[in-house]
Parts: structure tokens; C-alpha cells; sequence
């Protein structure tokens, strides 16, 4: 089990890094599972009410461009 | 800002090449270090920054190994970057960050130093490297660059 020390993050720069880190891997984790979703025949609306926002949303940040 | 004063391979590549890099990381913004990559893209291998060991795939992965580098006081692994997979980009329109505007502004006047009446990829990566950037020294650091002498390479 890791433990996690906040506290040793002493520099404030490296702590607002490290949060514009998590939410780059977060969207790239998003990206990941609704491609997964749709291809594994999702509706829209099943993906928004899974990341609870809305079916606009889902399609707006990941509507296929074909 | 006027971006008729770019020259197409700006404008139609590097812009385009940074922003989808942005996307496919999942960045919220076009930052310089994107611009950086973009111009990289564009100019391809033989140029004065793929010279200095700022290639492509260089810069593609020392930004891989930016974003593990920064999760991990959090206790997230480097191995939890890979198991996400590697960037695909997604089509998202992004903005360009503070860093990255400030960065054409520099290329315009590097340009303009030089008397020239269109800024070329070469201008804008001579921009970035004398735009104060936290994530492109952080690149430059991990990839063994000297800034100064890359600069002097790219105006000589």
C-alpha cells in the first residue's frame, strides 16, 4: 500500500502540477472509456448518465468526426 | 493577435500540429511547449532543433515523462501513464495558453529584429526559448538542451 504524504509536496508549484497532471491523465482516461463504451455499442446517453453530465456534453467533447 | 503576419507553415501546420498534440495529452491549452513539438513537426529531422535533440518523438516522449514525473508525489505510477495508453487525439478545439500567445509575440519581434516581413517556424521556436516557460525548461533540462546555443543556431 502506498502512502501518500501530501505534506511532502513542500513547493506549491509542484503541487498545482501535479493537479494539472491529474486532470490531463483524467481526460485522457475519459477519452479512453467512452471510445470503449461506444464501441461496445453505448448509446450516448448511457455514457452521459455513467460520467453524469449530459448527452450534449458527451457528444460535444466526444462526437466522431467522420 | 494579427495572425496574417505568420506565414502559412505556422498558421496551416505548427498551430495545428500543437494543437492536436494538446488535445491527444489531454492538456487545457495550447502551452509553448506544445508550439515547441508543433514546430518540431513541421520542420521535421535535419533542422537546428532536431539538430539539438529537440526531435519529435524526442519532445513527445520527455512530455510523457513530464506528466509521470508530476503524478507521482501523488503516488500514481508511471505505469498507470502507460496503462491509459498512448495520446490519440480527439478533435477538441483548444485555446492557446498565456505562455504560447506570449511566444508569438516574441516570434513577431524576432522577426521584426531580423527585418523580416514573415515569421517563419524557425522565428516562432526562437519565440518560445526567450518566453519564460516552466513546462519548456523543464523539457529542455531533460533533454540536454542549451537553450542559448540552440538560440544562436536558429539565428545564425
Amino acid at each position: 500500500m502506498t502512502t501518500i504524504d501530501l505534506e511532502a509536496i513542500e513547493d506549491p508549484a509542484d503541487g498545482l502540477r501535479a493537479v494539472v497532471a491529474l486532470r490531463a491523465l483524467a481526460d485522457r482516461l475519459e477519452a479512453r472509456e467512452v471510445r470503449r463504451a461506444l464501441d461496445a455499442g453505448w448509446t450516448y446517453a448511457d455514457v452521459a448518465a455513467a460520467l453524469g453530465v449530459t448527452r450534449q456534453a458527451v457528444h460535444k467533447k466526444h462526437g466522431r468526426r467522420r | 493577435m494579427a495572425l496574417e503576419r505568420f506565414g502559412r507553415d505556422i498558421r496551416r501546420d505548427v498551430l495545428r500540429h500543437a494543437e492536436r498534440e494538446a488535445d491527444a495529452l489531454g492538456a487545457p491549452a495550447i502551452g509553448a511547449e506544445h508550439l515547441l513539438l508543433g514546430v518540431a513537426l513541421t520542420e521535421g529531422p535535419g533542422c537546428a532543433l532536431s539538430d539539438a535533440g529537440l526531435d519529435a518523438p524526442s519532445v513527445r516522449d520527455a512530455l510523457e515523462a513530464d506528466l509521470a514525473d508530476a503524478l507521482a508525489p501523488l503516488g500514481i505510477p508511471a505505469s498507470a501513464v502507460e496503462a491509459v495508453g498512448p495520446p490519440v487525439p480527439t478533435g477538441r478545439r483548444l485555446r492557446l495558453a498565456p505562455a504560447a500567445k506570449r511566444s508569438l509575440h516574441q516570434a513577431l519581434r524576432t522577426a521584426l529584429d531580423g527585418g523580416d516581413r514573415r515569421i517563419h517556424a524557425g522565428h516562432l521556436a526562437v519565440g518560445i526559448l526567450r518566453t519564460p516557460s516552466a513546462p519548456v525548461q523543464r523539457l529542455l533540462d531533460r533533454l540536454g538542451v542549451d537553450r542559448d546555443a540552440l538560440v544562436r543556431a536558429l539565428s545564425a
